[in-house]
């Protein structure tokens, strides 16, 4: 790959012959000290990156893995009411848990409350269960009145009293399906699978999050976009790639220039250019083209024309490295054997460019998939990608587990069509300087 | 240069192709071009013609404790990136032009994932494992979140550094007797010296403009003036943004004019 041999900064004193150094005596020793050497060199060559690497494994693979864990983590139910989930397995759904259970739950739910741990079990429970947090206090406070603690009727009674939904299968089918402490339940409901049930265990009606339909619209916004960004960008890498020098270097430079502009302020700038009472509506405005203000800001056009607009040098500059290794002298060879300028370009040149618009195509689908940022400002409520979901669900509904399976779905998703790029990217990825 | 190809097609084609790449790498501009002059407009509205030219919303951005705050925090933290990248960065790229590096793909791959992964899913999985260390709501924190965003624009500037650079340079001066570390300090560093400033730009510029990992990782303490613009943005729009924003654009164009002028020199 690179130009030179086997050289390299530690390998400055170790390049005299080893079997000089090594034992002379027997051709083994020399052998295996050959090899001694060659392990040494090899350990020398990966030294220098091995801090970045060590950060890198600390930083971002063991935080990738506890997403993973996160995702899979699910010791809230099992964690706060062990016996009861123990209990439980016995239990066929069908009818209501005998007494006995209920004490054992009540009991425990007491424990849980002076443990710290009953708000995160109704949390939890709320996940899946309509309500689930207000059964679960409800049932709690149920519990503080006068009543018989050495009858396990008494404790049915109360419980029943203070929230009718003790008295249905579904809070009772919920806790006995979570008797482990990790479960596939984030990634079912991550991937749209319904999972919420209403008291009396039938599945509920009530739809929070429409999963699938947020992921076929990151699909299909990223798939937009990156069409886009090919059909605007392939004639302008065509024109860089075939200018020469100061003219590639302006043309380079305007597409640069936004490149390394702050992705927020170029975000920013949108915003202010398309707001209800921004620029181009005054403009329009003004010209007495438009006397009610556009809508422009908070919809799917403006966040797939910002997009394109921030996508584009990522798409562009991996074909310009492309088109400039095409040999100029074909196409003149065609043009000669009588092809018209057209087909010329299409039989000869395009072909040739294909792994340039393939790589840059391919960067900027995987870019758009995770994109965060300019849909979250420019966008409307339904133009919101997976990434926005991830960000809400981390920081604002402090829903880790599901924000940590969403996250595993887009990663896996994007990893699948980033695979045949990371070499492209490692070999192409410099141009961009 | 010979390679005029597009003066292959005829007029017909050529000046709609221009005229096409034109308008694509005005456009491209167009938003920035209208934007940023609006943080001179004397009155709070974002239109044009301005009534009056004044400099108020810089006087403000530059008198709000919030702001001054932010901007401080920012370059704090965009400088303690850059240290840390770079010199991660520089370490690894020269490890990883040596051909005898095991896996070098692989390892370059990891090395530059960080652009790819989207930075939610790096900034969540940042947050929880900061949880159990008591890294979130710190700088340290965010220093550490940066860095990763950082670094692979250090390790690519470098690396492209070092692929022009004379290894044989190096068994120069081990030949007259230099230790590894003499040599790189003496022949290896001033000759990649541009590289490294390039990448070292590079990494401040992306610290300074990074925003999803604080809204992530940091607290009120580690307020940036991404940060706040991305409240603005939000909530209320106001054009003392955009006079952050302008201030912006100026530091990050100067180092970028820095950067682009080492790497021609080199």
């Amino acid at each position: 790959m690179l130009p030179y041999g086997d050289v390299g900064l530690f390998m400055t004193q170790d390049d005299a012959p080893a079997a000089k150094r090594a034992s002379p005596t027997t051709g083994v020793d020399v052998r295996s000290s050959i090899r001694r050497d060659s392990n040494r060199r090899t350990v020398l060559a990966a030294l220098p990156a091995a801090p970045l690497l060590i950060f890198l494994l600390l930083f971002m693979v063991i935080p990738l893995g506890s997403i993973l864990h996160t995702s899979l983590s699910d010791g809230e139910i099992d964690k706060a009411l062990p016996r009861t989930t123990h209990a439980l397995s016995a239990w066929d759904g069908e009818d209501l848990p005998p007494p006995a259970v209920y004490m054992m739950l009540g009991r425990e739910l007491e424990a849980a409350s002076s443990a710290g741990s009953l708000r995160p079990l109704g949390r939890r429970v709320g996940y899946e269960l309509s309500r689930g947090m207000q059964i679960i206090l409800d049932g709690h406070r149920g519990l503080s009145g006068d009543f018989d603690r050495a009858d396990p009727q008494g404790w049915k009674a109360e419980l029943i009293k203070a929230e009718p939904a003790w008295g249905q299968r579904g809070i009772w089918s919920v806790i006995k399906r979570h008797n482990g402490r990790y479960s596939a339940f984030y990634f079912r409901w991550a991937t749209g699978i319904p999972v919420k049930i209403d008291a009396d265990g039938r599945s509920s009606l009530e739809t929070a999050y429409e999963f699938r339909s947020i992921y076929l619209r990151t699909i299909l916004i990223s798939l937009i976009v990156t069409g886009l960004t090919i059909v605007i960008g392939y004639p302008v890498a065509y024109v860089i790639a075939n200018s020469s020098g100061g003219m590639a270097a302006v043309l380079l430079f305007f597409i640069l220039l936004p490149f390394w502009t702050s992705l927020l302020v170029r975000t920013m700038s949108w915003i202010v250019f398309l707001q209800t009472n921004g620029v181009l509506n005054n403009a329009l405005a003004g010209m007495g083209l438009r006397s009610e203000p556009l809508s422009l800001l908070y919809t799917r056009m403006a966040t797939i024309i910002a997009m394109i607009q921030i996508q584009l040098p990522f798409t562009v500059l991996p074909m310009i490295s492309v088109m400039r290794a095409i040999p100029v002298n074909q196409v003149k060879a065609a043009r000669s054997l009588g092809a018209g300028p057209l087909l010329a370009h299409a039989t000869i040149f395009l072909p040739q460019a294909i792994p340039g618009v393939a790589a840059g195509g391919l960067l900027t689908f995987v870019l758009c998939l995770g994109f965060y940022l300019t849909p979250a400002l420019v966008g409307g409520p339904s133009d919101q990608m997976v990434s926005f979901f991830i960000a809400r669900f981390t920081n604002e509904e402090l829903n880790w587990g599901l924000a940590s399976a969403l996250s595993v779905v887009l990663i896996v998703a994007a990893g699948i069509v980033a695979l045949p790029l990371a070499r492209h990217v490692a070999r192409h990825s410099s141009d961009r300087i | 240069m010979s390679r005029r190809v597009y003066s292959e097609f005829p007029a017909y084609i050529r000046i709609p192709l221009y005229a096409f790449v034109g308008i694509a790498l005005l456009l491209l501009m167009l938003p920035l071009a209208v934007a940023l002059p609006i943080s001179i407009n004397a009155d709070p509205w974002f239109t044009y013609p301005f009534r009056a030219i004044s400099l108020r919303w810089f006087t403000q951005l530059f008198s709000s404790p919030l702001w001054t705050g932010a901007m401080v925090n920012s370059l704090v933290i965009a400088v303690s990136t850059t240290a840390v990248a770079t010199i991660l960065g520089t370490l690894a790229a020269i490890g990883l032009v040596n051909p005898r590096f095991p896996f070098r793909a692989a390892v370059m791959a990891l090395a530059i994932s960080p652009m790819i992964v989207p930075v939610v899913v790096l900034g969540l999985g940042l947050f929880i494992f900061f949880s159990p260390l008591g890294l979130n709501y710190s700088f340290a924190g965010v220093v550490i979140a940066h860095t990763i965003l950082a670094s692979p624009f250090v390790v690519i500037t470098v690396t492209a550094t070092l692929t022009r650079f004379d290894f044989s340079l190096m068994r120069a001066a081990a030949g007259l007797g230099a230790g590894r570390v003499t040599a790189f300090r003496t022949v290896m560093l001033p000759i990649i010296a541009p590289g490294v400033a390039a990448g070292a730009i590079f990494a401040f510029a992306s610290s300074f403009d990074e925003v999803v990992m604080v809204l992530f990782i940091a607290g009120p303490q580690q307020r940036t003036v991404p940060k706040q613009m991305f409240t603005g943005l939000r909530e209320q729009l106001d054009p003392t943004i955009l006079a952050a924003a302008a201030v912006m654009i100026l530091l990050t164009s100067c180092l970028m004019a820095v950067a682009y002028n080492a790497n021609r020199k080199r």
